[in-house]
């Protein structure tokens, strides 16, 4: 070191400062990888970088200038270190990055595999079954079920459906084959489960009953010979028809929705009366009208109705005492709607191409 | 059902108009509110005043062109009235329809003009001919005809160039095709329909015709008798059960030609062929009043005489259809206790009563007398003989529901009426009446008021009630008990508890109090009747099966299995072919011989099921189902009916340890007790303890079961058959306190040929889920050891029928006081081990709950295990 530098201009150090404090930020703030950051340590915040270097000079400026000037240097060679530690952090947590680096949607895309298959499934019919019991019993109604071989007593006679009734021709029945005939069937709805309830337990009653049901028609896209139904059941005191309207529209909207609807309007059954059919808004259109619903904006679900006094008086229910509706309608077609699907043929096939869907 | 606005009409003046579409819409809307479905409605003679008549003049072939042809027709051009004749004109038209000849008449549409679809019609060139407008079908300008290609009309010169609407008379109209319900006669018919809607409307209903008037028909006596001689002809009602009234006219001088063009059209649009006058007449009365009638040619009734009475066995008759019919058959399923009722002449059979017609007396051109028939039959006796003889026809459906007994008077006069119009000879009515076997008595039923309230939870007066009902035709007095005395009260002002309600004859639905507030709130309007949510008093309740199978089903589905619903009908014989024994149940006519009987397992559904999607390249296939089995048929009683779990898994690494581990997983999810794993080999069924053969539930219906019906549990020799359909060396049984719940093992070498699966790559099992219901569970207490737990090896070599729990079982009793976990890790086969022989590894940890287990400790295990399984299985240590 010369000895004229003694007399250093202050301004001139502190500039020189500035100078090597950017310099040393910029190179910091260049590097790209870990190794080169470290491999300019020396040159950055160790013994050869330029600040500590200017360090040597500060014995070259008068006295009363030092001690400032001493902070601008420290303060600098602080600021160099930060930064440069904080880059140390952010480029080694990049390298971390880099080292182990997994496509972890590779497994994710094996399993896509559809043909070997690593998922099970229920069947839509189960879970549209299992919804609907769901939100009845959240009514109130208890669940309950019945064999799927029934005498023709239960089926029809009880129901008032004598044989040779006209009405008869709305069911077309397997029968099996038995000494006299057409005397056991397949049940061609879960209504005898309602006889059986009705004989079995006192009212009041509240309860749905879920089932598979058989009629002999040629299955086609909209129908299947064998099938599943939901109806149920309401006997007690002061049942009115407005009790059942009122327990349709409730269902209506917790199963589909607040703005799904539900309106009755008169048809015919022999063990209900008054009977109906009740429709509910096209859950396609909302209402609106399109092609699902021809336009209307209604689409028809199932049939309803007051219980008939005949078929209290088959179970020994007196009429006269107690009253109570009755409705029912298909889960396979609701499963049919909501996923849109065509055929309800497909759901019989069990392709687990298709089963893997739902 | 067809109706049609303006036919409607003429019984009731609706405020409806065609070209208002609001109207129509909330006619639609009544309709479907009184329980009469619109299926869907169109329009008719709208849109089609430019619509010209023209006659063929010339057909051309066109070059080129084998569809399509020339025609030249005439047109007259249409000049102000003041100005000159109309001229003659000649146009030339492309058309590809073949049913016409020169000298035809029909429509044209003139370029310019529009469909009623919306077609524009404006010049084309096909095939390089120019055509200059269109001849039409009668679909095309919505209109009806029975013919394919142009619609071709009886018009004449005169009418050449005129508009098609002014000519034939078309009055824009409405058609309706309702859907209508299977209890209401009265809706088949257009009269009834309309007294529907003229009750919602709350306008008048009248008939098109004055009864009380001057009747043109003479002499419509009514008579209570079963015989009578007309003028001509003699009717003896033999059966007075199957026919209470036969009214009958006689017309001579009939003149047999086409009806007008109204009657056609509405025939043709309730797609029936209209023929002649005497039968379209017939037709369009049924359809307008609901009676049908059959028009005889009187000249061929032989011995002049009409016999109503049953047929007997092994008559037969040819109808109207050209097809001879065998009367008098025994059907089974069908009650044969009314016979085949039969209109006959003095020697044969002319007619199926209510059904069809004969056609030995059959009306043709030159018939210039007719017997009109008018009567009332029998509903049962009617569908009964229809369903023998599978013949249905317009007339029986409405004689099926039933036909207004009072009906035939007016039905008559309207024929007669009608068919005055529509003969070009004057018509001369001989005699008529009618005989009714049984006098016709009012049903009368009584209504309470508060019975309304109590069924549609609304209240009404009796005056409401009145004016609801009585539209329909249903007569609303007071009961005579209730006034009390003679003088008059107006219903208007007071309040009853009971009411008379008399029915009227067209509605034999209607024969009960209930039935009359039905009608009450059709008229009403269900969507009157205020929505009120009932509040059930106890809380609502899954039974307990259905809340096991939820837990079954969504286990199966942790474990990567599908759920299926396989069908419950299988083919005949199937099921022997697979060692599914038991008396197969059969469905008397099944849809198909694939479905045609009962399934007693879930085995077979399911192996088609894996088979198809084996087919389909799927690996790694398991699929289960819940479903119903059926066993034990001795007919007139249903078979037992049995709740299964069946799972089958295809072509995975291990199928067969994929179904162990199902069946463990549930049997642990439950805590079933004491289970034991049988292999079927080992199997005593003398040495199991006796197990109930079925299982009631109806006597013990607790509060909440929820299932009022039976179910049955195995039997011991069931479940030895069971597992014949099971590989007889790899299957085994699962038992719980004893008691069987099930197999599981490899199907049978029999489902390789039979389904054409691998079953050495495939593991079943079928469970009971009632028997799972059932099963006794274990009871928990729970206990940890502070303690670490010690763990050890021990493998043993045994003789290889041994089971490995049994061996598991007794190194389990040694370690009693512990807290212990033995489970096998390794089993090993081969040298150096005798090929009887196999070996057992078990890891055995433990545990003392009250202090660290010594050295020593677990020195004396050790060898307290291998002595007492050295003594008891004969096992000795590797």
């Amino acid at each position: 070191m010369e000895q004229s530098e003694k007399t250093i201009n202050p301004m001139d150090l502190i500039k020189k400062i500035e100078v090597a404090l950017n310099d040393s930020l910029e190179t910091i703030s260049k590097c790209v990888s870990i190794n080169e950051l470290n491999s300019l340590t020396v040159m950055t915040v160790g013994k050869k970088s330029q600040l500590i270097e200017l360090r040597s000079q500060l014995k070259n400026v008068e006295v009363s200038a030092r001690k400032e000037i001493g902070k601008v240097l420290t303060d600098a060679l602080e600021k160099v270190e930060e930064t440069f530690k904080l880059k140390q952090s952010e480029l080694n947590l990049i390298a971390e990055q880099n080292y182990d680096r997994n496509d972890l949607t590779e497994f994710w895309a094996k399993l896509d595999n559809t043909y070997k298959v690593k998922t099970g499934g229920l069947h839509p019919v189960t879970e549209a079954q299992w919804d609907l019991e769901e939100i009845f019993i959240s009514m109130g109604f208890s669940v309950t079920d019945g064999p799927e071989v029934e005498t023709d007593w239960y089926n029809f006679e009880a129901l008032n459906i004598p044989k040779d009734h006209p009405a008869r021709g709305m069911w077309d029945t397997f029968y099996l084959e038995s000494g006299v005939p057409e005397t056991v069937l397949m049940r061609t709805h879960t209504s005898p489960v309602q006889i059986r309830v009705m004989k079995c337990y006192s009212p009041p009653i509240y309860t749905v009953m879920p089932g598979r049901c058989f009629r002999r028609d040629t299955p086609d896209a909209r129908h299947l010979a064998t099938f599943h139904q939901i109806e149920g059941l309401v006997v007690d005191k002061g049942i009115t028809f407005a009790h059942l309207a009122g327990t349709i529209e409730k269902f209506t909207t917790s199963y589909f929705g607040p703005n799904i609807h539900a309106r009755l309007r008169p048809a015919y059954f022999p063990f209900t009366e008054p009977s109906a059919e009740f429709e509910i808004t096209c859950t396609v259109c909302s209402g609106v009208g399109c092609r699902t619903c021809s336009m209307t904006g209604w689409i028809e679900l199932g049939g309803c109705g007051m219980v008939d006094p005949e078929v209290f008086f088959a179970v020994g229910i007196n009429p006269e005492e107690w009253s109570g509706f009755a409705f029912g309608f298909g889960i396979d077609r609701l499963v049919q709607m909501k996923y849109s699907l065509n055929d309800m043929r497909d759901l019989i096939e069990n392709d687990l191409r298709l089963l893997r869907q739902f | 059902m067809i109706v049609t606005l303006n036919w409607l009409k003429e019984f009731v003046d609706l405020p409806i108009t065609v070209t208002d579409n609001n109207s129509v819409i909330d006619l639609v809307e009544v309709f479907n509110s009184l329980g009469l479905v619109v299926e869907k409605y169109s329009y008719y003679g709208v849109g089609i005043d430019s619509i010209l008549i023209c006659k063929v003049l010339n057909i051309a072939p066109i070059k080129d062109a084998d569809k399509i042809r020339l025609a030249t027709v005439e047109l007259a051009e249409q000049k102000p009235a003041e100005q000159k004749p109309a001229e003659q004109k000649t146009v030339e038209v492309v058309c590809g329809a073949w049913n016409f000849n020169i000298g035809d008449f029909v429509p044209y549409a003139p370029i310019g003009s529009a469909l009623p679809n919306g077609l524009e019609i404006k010049e084309r060139k096909m095939r390089g001919q120019v055509s200059c407008g269109m001849l039409c079908s009668a679909t095309e300008i919505g209109l009806f005809s029975d013919q394919n290609g142009l619609m071709l009309l009886d018009v004449t010169d005169q009418d050449i160039g005129r508009s098609i609407v002014e000519v034939l008379n078309i009055t824009p109209d409405i058609i309706f095709n309702i859907e209508t319900e299977g209890n209401r006669p009265d809706a088949l018919s257009v009269i009834g329909i309309a007294r529907d809607l003229a009750a919602k409307y709350r306008i008048p209903f009248k008939d098109n015709l004055p009864l009380d008037g001057e009747l043109t028909v003479e002499n419509l006596n009514e008579t209570l008798s079963s015989k009578a001689n007309f003028d001509e002809i003699s009717v003896v009602i033999e059966d007075p059960d199957m026919c209470k009234a036969f009214g009958m006219v006689e017309i001579s001088n009939v003149k047999v030609g086409p009806s007008n063009f109204l009657i056609q059209q509405r025939l043709l649009a309730s797609n029936m062929r209209p023929l002649n006058n005497v039968v379209d007449i017939s037709n369009y009365l049924m359809l307008e009043r609901g009676q049908p009638s059959h028009p005889y040619n009187m000249d061929l009734i032989n011995d002049r005489m009409i016999r109503v009475r049953i047929a007997s066995e092994g008559e037969t008759i040819e109808t109207l259809d050209s097809k001879s019919r065998l009367l008098g058959k025994q059907v089974p399923g069908i009650s044969s206790d009314t016979g085949d009722l039969v209109i006959s002449d003095g020697r044969n059979a002319i007619g199926i009563a209510g059904i069809m017609g004969g056609s030995s007396t059959e009306i043709d051109d030159k018939t210039e007398n007719i017997v009109l028939e008018v009567a009332n039959f029998n509903p049962i006796a009617i569908a009964r003989t229809s369903k023998r003889l599978g013949l249905s026809s317009e007339a029986s459906k409405r004689f099926e529901r039933g036909v207004d007994p009072l009906g035939i008077d007016a039905s008559i006069v309207r024929y007669v009426r009608l068919l005055e119009k529509n003969s070009s000879s004057d018509i001369c009515v001989k005699s008529s009446g009618i005989l009714r076997s049984t006098a016709f008595e009012k049903v009368k039923v009584m209504l309470r008021p508060k019975r309304i309230k109590e069924i549609l939870g609304i209240e009404l007066t009796c005056k409401e009630v009145k004016d609801l009902i009585e539209p329909l035709g249903f007569k609303v007095k007071l009961d005579v008990s209730e006034t009390n005395s003679t003088e008059r009260v107006d219903i208007d002002n007071v309040s009853a508890d009971i009411l008379d309600v008399e029915i009227p004859s067209f509605r034999p639905d209607s024969e009960r109090e209930i039935d009359i507030i039905e009608e009450i709130a059709r008229v009403y309007g269900y969507e009157t009747i205020p929505k009120v949510f009932v509040r059930p008093p106890e809380i609502g309740y899954n039974f307990d099966l259905n809340k096991l199978i939820k837990q079954i089903k969504y286990f199966m589905v942790s474990q990567n299995f599908y759920e299926c619903w396989t069908p419950t009908f299988l083919p005949i014989g199937i099921q022997e072919k697979v060692n599914i024994f038991g008396k197969e149940i059969r469905l008397s006519r099944p849809l198909a011989k694939e479905e045609a009987v009962l399934r007693m397992s879930l085995a077979p559904g399911l192996a088609k099921v894996a088979e198809h999607n084996d087919k389909r390249k799927f690996t790694n296939i398991n699929l289960f189902e819940v479903g119903h089995v059926f066993k034990d048929y001795k007919e007139e009683t249903p078979p037992v009916e049995l709740v299964k779990l069946g799972a089958i898994s295809y072509k995975n690494q291990n199928s067969l340890e994929n179904v162990v581990e199902a069946i463990y997983g549930i049997v642990n999810m439950l805590k079933l007790k004491d289970v034991e794993i049988v292999n079927s080999w080992e199997y005593n069924p003398d040495s199991q303890t006796e197990f109930d053969s079925t299982y009631d539930f109806e006597p013990e219906l607790q509060n909440h079961t929820w299932m009022p019906f039976s179910l049955s549990r195995f039997t011991s020799e069931e479940l030895l058959n069971t597992s014949k359909t099971f590989k007889s060396g790899t299957a085994a049984y699962i038992l719980s306190s004893g008691k069987p719940l099930g197999l599981f093992g490899q199907l049978s070498n029999k489902y390789d040929d039979v389904f054409g699966i691998s079953t050495e790559a495939c593991g079943y099992f079928e469970l009971d889920l009632l028997e799972l219901l059932n099963a006794d569970r274990k009871i928990i207490r729970v206990s940890n050891s502070k303690y670490p737990d010690t763990e050890f090896d021990l493998a043993f070599i045994v003789d290889s029928s041994v089971n490995a729990l049994t061996l598991k079982d007794e190194i389990e009793s040694v370690l009693e006081g512990y807290i212990s976990y033995v489970w096998l890790f390794d089993v090993y086969r081969g040298v150096p081990l005798a090929s009887n022989e196999k070996s057992l590894a078990f890891k055995i940890r433990a545990s003392n709950p009250s202090s660290t287990l010594s050295e020593e400790e677990i020195s004396n295990l050790r060898n307290k295990i291998i002595q007492e399984v050295s003594v008891s299985l004969d096992a000795r240590l590797r």
